[in-house]
């Protein structure tokens, strides 16, 4: 016998919050089984430890179960809101840690959250590549150095100063790579996603 | 029409990928509204800003996370749906100001009636931090003290204790602040899996935030009791923050 399917299993996201903001359980679960990959992968990549993840991936569905009322359609979908959070609350994460004593041993670790660009050469490089190719790969619309600049802040949560300071670079050219990379990707994505 | 201040449509990348500072991003955010260039170029960085969120590949996380997160969520909602139920209440009033209509777990509510101050009492939920252990003994006609839970964001150095005796159970607190002007703290019990259900007992707290109150009935027809900041009436739905908590 087939048990019968849970209707709100087929409703909309904005649908379901609605549902969430009135304190359906049912309805959160479903909102979390829908997007918790994209959200858990997403933590995992900023923050760069499973640990660390699962708590980033938890608080930030608490976050939406706490406070779905405030979500509005008109301002983007459920799920760009969804992961905006978990991207939040990671790099917050990643500022209590890092902002502290631990900062400089962290910012080695940098190096193996966010490898190189393609064309170094490091072993986790080839992995990263690897994983990239069943994405969307707007990242390799990019240049070597525009890609660094632009995950060092989309990724890691980086100020353009900062950026500067980081890379020894004056912080015109760091500007100006955020800013071409981000045309790139734009116009990538408009003429209907990266080639 | 173009941005009459470039320095700021500069800003719309770094804004776009959260690479502002606090600062920057404020004064960006103020721009925004009178500024029809600029709303559309960040408009335009949308699709760049979504696709870098998804340029992952998925992962699941570990069962545990849906677990533990389920479970507190099914907690919550059962505190706010019992609240919602039919029940008595608080006889020292004439209950709510609010009128809600009963429903259940599954029936959408109007957003509009949901008060903010729910969100303020989950969060207080998560919150709650076990203050204390049985300190008496466990049976015979001796009165016995139980330690109850208290939410250490809203009283760092709070206690609170169950203390039954004959039957019946009292709730003493300590360290307690103050609820605002016109409002009280409010007593809810619940038995097993039932919903908390609130009760007569309103309290206020001395200057030093030491208060006590009977709590109604037996103790054989609850087992869990816990104590909100509501208004001076009472309230049949609970308004406010979850202040003290524990078994019986």
């Amino acid at each position: 016998m087939v048990a019968p399917r849970d209707p709100a299993a087929a409703v909309a996201d904005a649908a379901l919050l609605e549902r969430v903001s009135a304190m359906d359980a049912d309805a959160f679960e479903v909102f979390y089984d829908r997007h918790a990959a994209a959200a858990y992968a997403l933590a995992h990549r900023i923050v760069g430890a499973r640990p660390a993840a699962d708590d980033v991936c938890q608080e930030a569905f608490l976050a939406v179960w706490r406070s779905a009322g405030a979500y509005d359609r008109r301002l983007g979908s459920a799920r760009s809101w969804v992961l905006t959070i978990v991207r939040n609350r990671a790099i917050d994460h990643l500022r209590r840690v890092t902002r502290t004593k631990e900062r400089e041993m962290h910012d080695d670790a940098l190096d193996q959250r966010h490898p190189a660009p393609p064309g170094q050469g490091t072993e986790a490089t080839a992995l990263r590549r690897a994983a990239d190719a069943e994405t969307r790969e707007v990242l390799d619309e990019l240049n070597a150095d525009q890609r660094r600049v632009i995950e060092l802040s989309f990724y890691s949560g980086y100020s353009q100063s900062e950026i500067a300071g980081m890379l020894e670079l004056p912080l015109g050219t760091v500007k100006a790579r955020m800013n071409r990379g981000l045309t790139r990707m734009r116009n990538a994505l408009a003429a209907g996603g990266p080639s | 029409m173009s941005c009459r201040e470039p320095q700021l449509a500069e800003l719309l990348g770094p804004f776009a990928l959260g690479a502002c500072d606090d600062d920057e991003a404020a004064r960006v955010r103020a721009h925004l509204p009178e500024c029809a260039d600029c709303r559309r170029r960040l408009e335009e960085l949308e699709p760049v800003r979504l696709a870098l969120l998804e340029d992952v590949p998925p992962v699941r996380p570990s069962p545990a996370v849906r677990a533990t997160l389920m479970a507190q969520v099914r907690e919550e909602s059962d505190l706010f749906q019992a609240a919602a139920a039919p029940g008595a209440p608080p006889s020292a009033a004439p209950g709510p100001t609010r009128g809600r209509s009963p429903r259940n777990g599954r029936r959408w509510l109007d957003r509009a009636r949901r008060p903010r101050a729910l969100a303020v009492l989950a969060a207080a939920l998560a919150a709650l931090v076990v203050a204390g252990i049985a300190i008496g003994g466990g049976s015979g006609p001796a009165p016995r003290s139980i330690g109850f839970a208290v939410d250490r964001r809203l009283a760092p150095r709070g206690s609170a204790q169950l203390v039954v005796d004959g039957g019946r159970g009292r709730i003493e607190v300590a360290g307690l602040p103050a609820p605002a002007a016109g409002r009280r703290y409010q007593v809810w019990v619940a038995r097993g899996s039932g919903r908390p259900r609130p009760t007569s007992a309103l309290f206020d707290v001395d200057g030093r935030g030491d208060g006590a109150v009977d709590v109604p009935g037996s103790v054989a027809d609850y087992d869990q009791v816990l104590v909100t900041d509501e208004p001076a009436e009472g309230s049949r739905t609970p308004t406010g923050a979850v202040v003290v908590r524990g078994r019986a």
